[in-house]
């Protein structure tokens, strides 16, 4: 058996406002070089997994353990410096901070997290140069690097989330419906972009998405409504 | 935490434009502060500058301040004279060192004209103890003989010989004049700095000689004295508005001041400059509390502007937050962000107002020395005001807490997803 990456055991998590919980699951595993697609429709409890994950979220109940830490343990500081050392995010659209360059929208996880920035500059010469070789790898060419991210597409805007995830080579790529606000020809290329990027980082990769269509390219799908036992109609307050 | 300021800057400037107008008001409610502040003490140094080594002001019984006003500084009118007599009772005192008699009432285009003796040029001290110095020339001798101050010369252009009509009374048009009387500039003096620099002297002589021919503020009408004959006419002065008394001890200066307060022949009043100088402050300080405290609360409304734009700014910026969330900012990161991007501006502002203050005050600095007589100079900032500035700042990054908070509170609740 493959280390786990990601272990989930007996989670419950209710919002401080909620009576009932939102998220009860009894087990989820992930291994290292997973590519785990997470089918959620809206209302299956998906952004507050996000936020357990990402350690923005503290459940009530239950073992968050990643790369063998036990986040419900951790201060909420520490959680925050987890998430920067060891996850890369990517989200639906508007990923990028408007008034930073390409560069600093890319590098922006090396000035939270000193590991990032040093893993960074163990893949290229500089940060910069490494920013350019992921870049350059999504298919960003350098026509497009000194354009504010304002004025570039939402395919450009998401390959340059994409490059931002994946600096520093970071354990965890999720990625939270990345591909929503592309059409269809886009989010295959893109897909396969980012799985080929993952592959070659050597991280894990958790696919948040509620389009089963694109479930295709991956090992493994789990329905989260599935795992959740807490059924829903509302997600979260 | 360089970075967190980074961002902070980098995000101001991205919403420079919304945030310029508050930028602007602030600036502009620091310069009326500095401003407010400066004129304040300018007006308290030069006050307090204008006479020194004058041990007692003699004048009519009036209140200490409006006699040391319009005896020194020659705002507002002397409601009464004291005669001869009185000034020469007091310079024989045997207390007494050396007197300067001064008499005021015309003006030479709004320029006061200050009858006096030569003593005025030996014992009048300004300053740190100043003396009075010749640039040019020299004292008056003759009885039309003038000399004239350092603003004078330079406003009215006026040079050594140059011929000069006074005006009878204070101000500057409508006034009769003594054209039949012409005086010579004869000396002209450097500048001091006090009202000393728009006064034009003249000797008592010359106020009792221009005056022959009026009664009651008018010229006799078909009554004319011309100038080469009122050396026929006794000169002595019969009252002077007020005198200057040095004493030989400063130590009896309490019995001197009670000595011409109790002068049997006339009710005479004795001040002492920094004591009436003083009341003078406690008046005045209520009015320029009023100012400070307006200015200071312009500032508030500056900086509540600047929160309520930051504040209103902040919803559509929830997303922004969650990314930097996302990238490993804790929310006390987005704390910092949000509470130094209002400090930022705060700042900014104080830069932005000491710099308008000095490019006012290049502005209008000769008009407030012309007409009202202040000189305010361009100078580095003081202690005092360096604290206002550092108040305004104190209170900015109290104000950016709100936005900070706020902010803080949201990523809390946002954390990676924003509900929008």
């Amino acid at each position: 058996m493959a280390n786990a990456i990601i272990e989930l055991k007996d989670l419950v998590f209710r919002y401080a406002s909620a009576t009932e919980p939102c998220l009860d699951i009894a087990s989820f595993r992930a291994e290292a070089g997973d590519r785990v697609f997470l089918y959620g429709p809206s209302g299956s409890g998906k952004s507050t997994l996000l936020g357990i994950l990402g350690g923005v979220l503290a459940p009530q109940q239950g073992e968050v353990t990643i790369l063998g830490q036990n986040l419900v343990t951790m201060t909420s500081a520490a959680r925050d410096r987890f998430r920067a050392d060891h996850i890369g995010f990517l989200f639906q659209q508007f990923n990028l901070i408007p008034y930073l360059s390409v560069f600093d929208n890319v590098l922006l996880p090396c000035r939270f997290s000193k590991r990032r920035m040093q893993q960074a500059l163990a893949g290229g010469a500089t940060l910069h140069a490494e920013a350019e070789r992921l870049l350059s790898h999504l298919d960003l060419g350098p026509a497009l690097w000194d354009r504010p991210v304002t004025q570039l597409s939402v395919g450009q805007q998401q390959r340059v989330a994409a490059a931002r995830a994946l600096i520093g080579r970071p354990e965890i790529v999720i990625a939270d419906e990345p591909t929503s606000a592309l059409d269809a020809d886009r989010q295959a290329a893109f897909l396969q972009l980012l799985l080929r990027e993952c592959d070659e980082a050597n991280a894990t990769l958790l696919f948040v998405s509620h389009d089963r269509r694109l479930a295709t390219d991956f090992k493994r799908e789990i329905n989260l409504s599935t795992i959740n036992s807490v059924s829903h109609e509302q997600e979260a307050v | 935490m360089n970075h967190l300021l980074m961002l902070a800057v980098r995000s101001a400037w991205n919403r420079r434009l919304t945030l310029s107008l508050t930028l602007i008001a602030i600036a502009l409610s620091v310069t009326m502060l500095l401003g407010v502040q400066r004129v304040r003490d300018e007006a308290h140094q030069g006050f307090n500058h204008s006479v020194t080594g004058t041990d007692l002001i003699v004048g009519a019984r009036t209140s200490p301040v409006q006699l040391m006003l319009y005896a020194v500084f020659r705002i507002g009118d002397a409601t009464n004279n004291i005669r001869w007599q009185a000034y020469k009772d007091i310079s024989a005192s045997p207390m007494v060192a050396w007197t300067i008699p001064v008499s005021l009432g015309d003006s030479h285009h709004g320029f006061p004209v200050l009858g006096t003796e030569l003593s005025y040029f030996e014992h009048f001290h300004y300053g740190d103890g100043d003396g009075l110095v010749f640039r040019e020339g020299k004292p008056f001798k003759d009885t039309f003989d003038a000399v004239i101050g350092s603003d004078v010369a330079e406003q009215m252009g006026y040079h050594l010989g140059q011929r000069i009509v006074l005006s009878h009374g204070m101000g500057t048009i409508g006034l009769p004049e003594h054209s039949d009387k012409p005086f010579t500039v004869v000396g002209i003096l450097a500048p001091t700095g006090t009202p000393v620099d728009r006064t034009v002297h003249i000797s008592l002589e010359a106020i009792t000689a221009i005056h022959l021919d009026w009664v009651g503020g008018a010229k006799m009408p078909g009554f004319f004295i011309p100038s080469e004959f009122v050396h026929k006419f006794d000169l002595t002065p019969k009252e002077v508005t007020a005198v200057l008394v040095g004493l030989k001890s400063r130590v009896a200066v309490f019995r001197m001041q009670r000595n011409i307060n109790d002068y049997e022949k006339e009710p005479l009043l004795a001040v002492m400059p920094g004591v009436a100088l003083e009341q003078l402050w406690q008046v005045v300080g209520v009015a320029e509390k009023a100012l400070l405290a307006i200015s200071a609360m312009v500032v508030v409304v500056g900086l509540s502007g600047l929160i309520a734009v930051v504040l209103a700014g902040l919803n559509e910026r929830r997303r922004e937050l969650a990314i930097l969330r996302s990238v490993g900012a804790r929310p006390l990161d987005v704390f910092l962000l949000l509470t130094a991007e209002g400090l930022f501006v705060t700042v900014m502002g104080v830069v932005l107002g000491v710099i308008f203050l000095t490019l006012m005050t290049l502005a209008l600095g000769p008009v407030l020395k012309a007409h009202y007589g202040l000189a305010i100079q361009i100078k580095w900032i003081s202690l005092e005001e360096l604290k206002l500035l550092a108040a305004v700042v104190g209170v900015g990054l109290f104000a950016s807490l709100i936005p900070g908070y706020r902010a803080y509170r949201l990523s809390l609740a946002d954390g990676l997803t924003p509900r929008i």
